[in-house]
């Protein structure tokens, strides 16, 4: 199948779908679609769901959001309205999706069952038509339902919000209040508690070392705290041009190592530690290994010469011999990522310019090796070790500072607050021991280099106390982001603790809109939602009756959703027949293979369900993030290759279907 | 089903509603007339304190089982990925939940004092867990008055979280600062280069240890501030009468909002203005008549015997109050904890009373090398020697830190000696814990003495003419009881039986070690030189050498103080 076939395959077949069932097999319909009389039969379809008093569940769900908003347990007044938030979109998105499934799958069955259908039927109006409309109707019960509770949400969350508001000025008084929870607090009372900002998160995370108090430029990183990664990109022709024939692979390292500035003396009896670098060979994308120390130390141990190669190499060396099997598959993959892992904190390792290459040494005719070098395809990315919060960022130690740079790139004009640039920073953080002795909070020093002038602004650094996972505030000066192209510097000032950074640790509050703007937009995802359930329920009560129908709307809405919370990646069988299948090797085979079949199986049907991950918002509001509208394009996308060929298809059915005598 | 079928099923449903109220009203009536009759549990208050409960589970209808399954695992692959947004509200809807089952809320107390707090970074933010899972078991226990598993699981917080683990340099200090009256806050500003003059002052002007980190003021980064209970901040304006440093007053309204949901930010303030427990934790439950102990269900009822407490209430004391509470319920009402044998409760009220002791003693040690000047150790051991040489002549001049170090002292020579009653009443009830418990009550015994010593010492020196003899004399008994005990108690529990002859003299072994005829007072200092020789010989190394210098460390500080005190006969 041709590449963009393939990767356009959905698109293609719903189109199919679409073109064959309404434009070619419904073509006569088409020619005489009314959009009046599709109104017309909407306008039937919602006074029908009126007349059946679905909006009468709303006032029960609102009471649901009152009661439990009463009996939650927030941290403090931000987590209470951002809980409120949450249970007033539960209680919408759940109160839609029930009636819009409940009506959709119903309507057609009533109106068969009671006659209503024959009515409509011996009109002049198009089974195109009757399907378009009954659609219609159920986005208008949705709309309208959503309104309510949107009308609600807005209400009370602002009656909330004025409460809270209230509380934070009184707990604001109480002059016994931590600093740490006063700054907080004062934040949500400037800001208010009911808010949506466009942020800009950072295009990438690494971290350095920096000596401590000297003005060097070098790039180092720290042993047994930060490694890097650089990919190379090659492909069969290092193998299989004839004129490389015989050639040997090899990693070489270019990385000058020094030792930390002020070291502690070790204890006695224990030697210094050398330097070195173990490699470790992953997949592109640098989540997978591919090739680990002990497989390259095995490799190379069956070569020729054992000690030509090992996976750990005291520094300076002559590089990691890759064996020709081993190399032969990382050219079948194409794309491989070496991560360095440099040894022992009492080093740094400078990794300023090309610290990796790759040589293909082929023996030259005159006996002489002939050595062609390759590069990485982009300067390595330097990381900190990761732990459970991500990067681990320790405080200077042995007079060696690390730093977590979060390079921001394209920011348009953020807005500023009394000269100054507004940023949010959520972190985590582990004490290495409950010590009282070195304070009672954990502290970052932020700076900010602006990599068009080419300077740091380092002299008046900000400092921010952090606690573990909650949102910190803090601002910097507005002539520190002038440009579109700048760093934010971070470094832990706090002994004993390690911070944990992923990328979008540090956010960048560009502007903000109106709450009710971003209330909106929420409400519209779950309108698209709604539809998407009633299109689906409405297909399969074309030709299943409706308890029926009812349930296999669930399994396609949520299928694909719930195989994809199971995670059976590759070797599942094998885990499974692992738990089940104890020692018995026969049984395992058979357990392995079975598994294995049954989720290819379902990997294949899921693939065709809808995915319905595009139309979770409700976090995003919750955190005021604004929605974007281009947001809107993948719940779109899911309706249009989903939603229009079902529309197709129940047209297809309905009008096969002998409904009146 | 038409109209004339409905109506029927209707008022039968109405009908069966209304019966089931008024059976169950009856039964709770009946159960509340009898528990009266015996002047225990019930209270009126349990069914409104329930309310929440029952709306939550009709609200759910038979969706309680699947809504509780999603509730625990979330919370729990919450707490595992320490996204802890939503984690209280969880568990607070768990708890309503399932409301009648101990085992869930002994767990969630425990996970939120330990799991949870033990996931913040700051020490504030890890006390206001600590200080929620206290909550918690509050409203467990306006539910369920009287439950020894959650009285129990108040005290371990208040004797394992607060008073005992390796925060409790910051936790006591502050839980003891807030349980104090509801007093207004001053903020004292000063320049930034004035910091150390401010704080030792504020220090000799009685302000807690935990308050004394300057923060910067926002307006003005040259300068800092610290915030101090009003009384303090007139002593400290009064030392200091210093033109660049500012007090700006800070009125405090209430310390807890009474309404509010959201987590508390500090401890109930427990103490009046005469430093005496409020009257409201000493109010019978409704129903109830007052009988000053545990059977008349308030809340405190056994910290008024300590009253008063003007340096603020101990995690101890609320420890030991509600250990005693549980023993109450187990020695008269026959309950019993869920998890927890009948002998460990009953033996938790001494050992909180012993740690309370012991948390004055090191807490007016910490404080009195402070007064002298001398860098703090931060080990308890290494408390004793810095001060023990502080000659009587030395001319202190009286403050607020003197007085709270004086007072500190005379009150864990108090609760000490109230520990040993409490270890003799748990003897009582289990007589073969003699065992394990006799040792702490001797050791008691002998800090009771050196205690009362210390804080005639400083009285001492404070005081001149004759009334400084009789301090000296006094001193001189207590210190000597002091180093007699301590000595007897090395003799007894840290002499290894292969070393006992050579240290011990002839026809005398370990078990006569406490006998005064077998091993007259005279005896003593001779036994301990040989010991003290033998340890120092092998360079502290042998098994309970460590023991031995901490222990050892208290006998050479009342002779120190011993020999200055010969100076004055």
């Amino acid at each position: 199948m041709p590449e963009f076939i393939a990767a356009n395959f959905a698109w293609f077949l719903a189109s199919l779908i679409i073109l064959v069932g309404v434009f070619l097999y419904g073509f006569a319909d088409i020619t005489r679609l009314s959009v009046g009389r599709v109104w017309a039969i909407g306008g039937v379809c919602f006074r029908d769901a009126i007349r059946r008093k679905v909006l009468w569940v709303t006032p029960l769900a609102m009471l649901g959001v009152v009661v439990v908003s009463m009996l939650q347990h927030p941290v403090d007044q931000p987590d209470a309205i951002r809980q409120t938030i949450k249970f007033c979109f539960f209680a919408s998105g759940l109160v839609v999706t029930i009636i819009a499934l409940i009506v959709a799958a119903t309507n057609l069955p009533r109106d068969i069952e009671s006659r209503v259908v024959f009515t409509i039927v011996t009109k002049p109006v198009t089974r195109l038509e009757i399907v378009l409309g009954k659609i219609v109707g159920f986005a208008r019960v949705s709309a309208a339902m959503l309104l309510i509770m949107g009308l609600f949400t807005w209400g009370y969350l602002h009656l909330r919000a004025w409460y809270l508001g209230k509380q934070i000025s009184w707990t604001l008084a109480s002059p016994q209040l931590d600093p740490a929870q006063r700054e907080w607090l004062q934040h949500f009372e400037d800001e208010g508690l009911l808010f949506s900002q466009t942020i800009y998160t950072p295009v990438r995370l690494a971290q350095y070392s920096d000596i401590q108090n000297s003005s060097i430029s070098k790039l180092f990183i720290l042993g047994g705290a930060q490694d890097a990664i650089a990919t190379f990109v090659i492909d069969r022709s290092i193998i299989d041009d004839p004129s490389l024939a015989g050639s040997t692979y090899r990693l070489v390292y270019r990385i000058p190592y020094q030792s930390a500035p002020k070291l502690s003396p070790l204890p006695a009896g224990v030697p210094e530690p050398h330097p070195s670098i173990t490699t470790v060979i992953l997949n592109g994308q640098a989540d997978q290994t591919l090739v680990s120390p002990q497989q390259l130390t095995r490799a190379v141990a069956g070569t020729s010469d054992p000690s030509a190669g090992i996976a750990r190499l005291d520094l300076p060396n002559p590089g990691v011999d890759i064996p020709t099997g081993i190399m032969s598959q990382l050219a079948n993959i194409g794309t491989f990522t070496v991560q360095m892992i440099p040894s022992s904190e009492r080093y740094l390792y400078e990794i300023t310019s090309d610290p990796v290459a790759l040589q293909v040494i082929t023996p030259g005719p005159d006996g002489q090796p002939v050595v062609r070098e390759l590069l990485p395809k982009a300067p390595p990315l330097t990381r900190g070790s990761v732990g459970r919060s991500g990067q681990q960022l320790r405080s200077a130690e042995n007079g060696v500072e690390p730093l977590a740079i979060f390079r921001f790139l394209d920011v348009q004009k953020p807005r500023t607050i009394n000269g100054k640039v507004p940023f949010e920073l959520k972190v985590g953080v582990d004490r290495s021991a409950a010590d009282t002795d070195t304070g009672d909070k954990t502290t970052l020093e932020i700076t900010v280099a602006d990599r068009v002038k080419g300077k740091h602004f380092s002299e008046q650094p900000v400092l921010v106390n952090v606690e573990n996972r909650r949102t910190a505030f803090f601002t910097v000066p507005a002539e520190w982001i002038e440009n579109d192209d700048f760093d934010v510097v971070i470094k832990n000032r706090s002994p004993n603790s390690t911070v944990g950074l992923i990328p979008s640790s540090v956010l960048l509050v560009a502007d903000r809109e109106p709450f009710v703007i971003n209330l909106l937009k929420g409400l519209g995802v779950l309108w698209l939602f709604s539809l998407l359930v009633a299109i689906i329920a409405f297909f399969c009560s074309t030709f299943l009756s409706w308890p029926i129908a009812v349930v296999l709307s669930l399994l396609i809405l949520l299928g694909r959703w719930t195989w994809m919370q199971l995670d059976t990646g590759s070797g599942f069988g094998a885990q499974v027949a692992n738990e089940f299948a104890g020692n018995n090797p026969g049984l395992a085979r058979v357990v392995s293979g079975s598994v294995d079949a049954l989720t290819s199986g379902f990997n294949l049907i899921t693939s065709v369900l809808p995915d319905i991950s595009p139309f979770g918002i409700v976090e995003q509001i919750e955190r005021g993030s604004t929605i974007a509208w281009s947001q809107f394009l993948p719940p779109l996308t899911v309706l249009g290759l989903f939603g229009l060929p079902l529309i197709a298809l129940a047209y297809v059915i309905l009008r096969n279907k002998e409904v009146a005598p | 089903m038409n109209r004339a079928t409905q109506l029927p099923i209707i008022g039968v449903l109405i009908l069966a509603l209304l019966g089931s109220s008024g059976a169950r009203m009856l039964c709770l009536d009946q159960r509340r007339n009898l528990d009266r009759a015996r002047n225990q549990v019930v209270s009126s208050s349990g069914d409104i304190s329930r309310l929440n409960s029952f709306a939550l589970g009709l609200l759910l209808g038979g969706l309680r089982g699947p809504m509780l399954m999603v509730l625990w695992t979330s919370s729990e692959n919450q707490k595992t990925d320490r996204e802890l947004e939503d984690f209280d509200t969880k568990v607070e809807l768990i708890r309503l939940l399932q409301a009648e089952f101990d085992g869930v809320h002994l767990f969630q107390i425990w996970n939120k004092a330990y799991n949870i707090s033990v996931q913040m970074a700051n020490l504030p933010t890890k006390y206001t867990t600590i200080l929620d899972a206290m909550d918690y078991a509050f409203s467990v226990d306006r539910e369920r008055p009287d439950n020894v598993s959650i009285l129990a699981s108040i005290a371990g917080l208040y004797f394992d979280k607060f008073g005992n683990s390796a925060e409790k340099g910051y936790f006591s200090p502050r839980l003891m600062d807030e349980t104090l009256p509801v007093q207004d806050r001053v903020r004292v500003i000063f320049p930034a280069e004035k910091r150390d003059l401010v704080l030792r002052q504020a220090r000799l002007a009685g302000a807690p240890v935990y308050v004394l980190s300057p923060r910067e003021v926002r307006e003005d980064i040259s300068k800092r501030y610290i915030q101090v209970r009003k009384p303090i901040a007139d002593n400290l304006q009064a030392r200091l009468k210093d033109p660049d440093i500012t007090y700006e007053l800070r009125e405090v309204r209430t310390t807890v909002n009474p309404q509010s949901t959201l987590r508390r930010t500090e401890h109930d303030s427990i103490l009046d203005s005469e430093y005496r427990i409020l009257p409201k934790y000493l109010e019978p439950r409704e129903g109830l008549k007052p009988t000053g102990d545990a059977g008349d269900g308030s809340q405190l009822p056994y910290l008024p015997r300590f009253q008063p407490y003007p340096y603020g209430v101990s995690p101890f004391a609320l420890a030991y109050n509600y250990y005693k509470r549980c023993q109450f319920l187990q020695y008269q009402r026959g309950a019993r904890h869920a998890q927890l044998s009948e002998r460990v409760i009953s033996s938790r009220a001494a050992l909180s009373l012993k740690k309370w002791s012991e948390e004055d003693w090191h807490m007016a040690r910490r404080a009195e090398i402070e007064l002298f000047g001398k860098p703090v150790p931060t080990e308890d051991a290494e408390l004793e020697q810095p001060t023990q040489s502080v000659s009587l002549q030395y001319k202190l001049a009286p403050n607020p830190l003197l007085n709270e170090i004086i007072w500190r002292y005379e009150n864990s020579a108090r609760i000490s000696q109230a520990a040993v009653e409490e270890y003799q009443l748990h003897l009582k009830h289990y007589p073969d814990d003699i065992f394990v418990y006799a040792s702490h009550s001797e050791s008691s015994v002998a800090q009771t003495h050196l205690m009362k010593a210390d804080a005639l010492y400083l009285r001492a020196m404070l005081a001149e003419g004759e009334e400084k003899i009789a301090l000296v004399r006094q001193a001189e008994t207590e210190y000597l009881s002091a180093a007699n005990e301590y000595s007897r108690h090395i003799l007894r529990y840290y002499l290894a039986d292969e070393d006992a002859a050579g240290v011990l003299p002839p026809r005398v072994n370990r078990a006569d070690v406490l006998d005064s005829q077998k091993l007259p007072d005279a005896l003593i200092p001779l036994s301990m030189a040989k010991l003290r020789a033998k340890h120092a010989a092998s360079g502290y190394q042998l098994s309970n050498s460590e023991d031995f210098k901490e222990l050892d460390a208290y006998v050479q500080r009342a002779n120190a103080r011993l020999a200055i005190l010969a100076q004055y006969r």
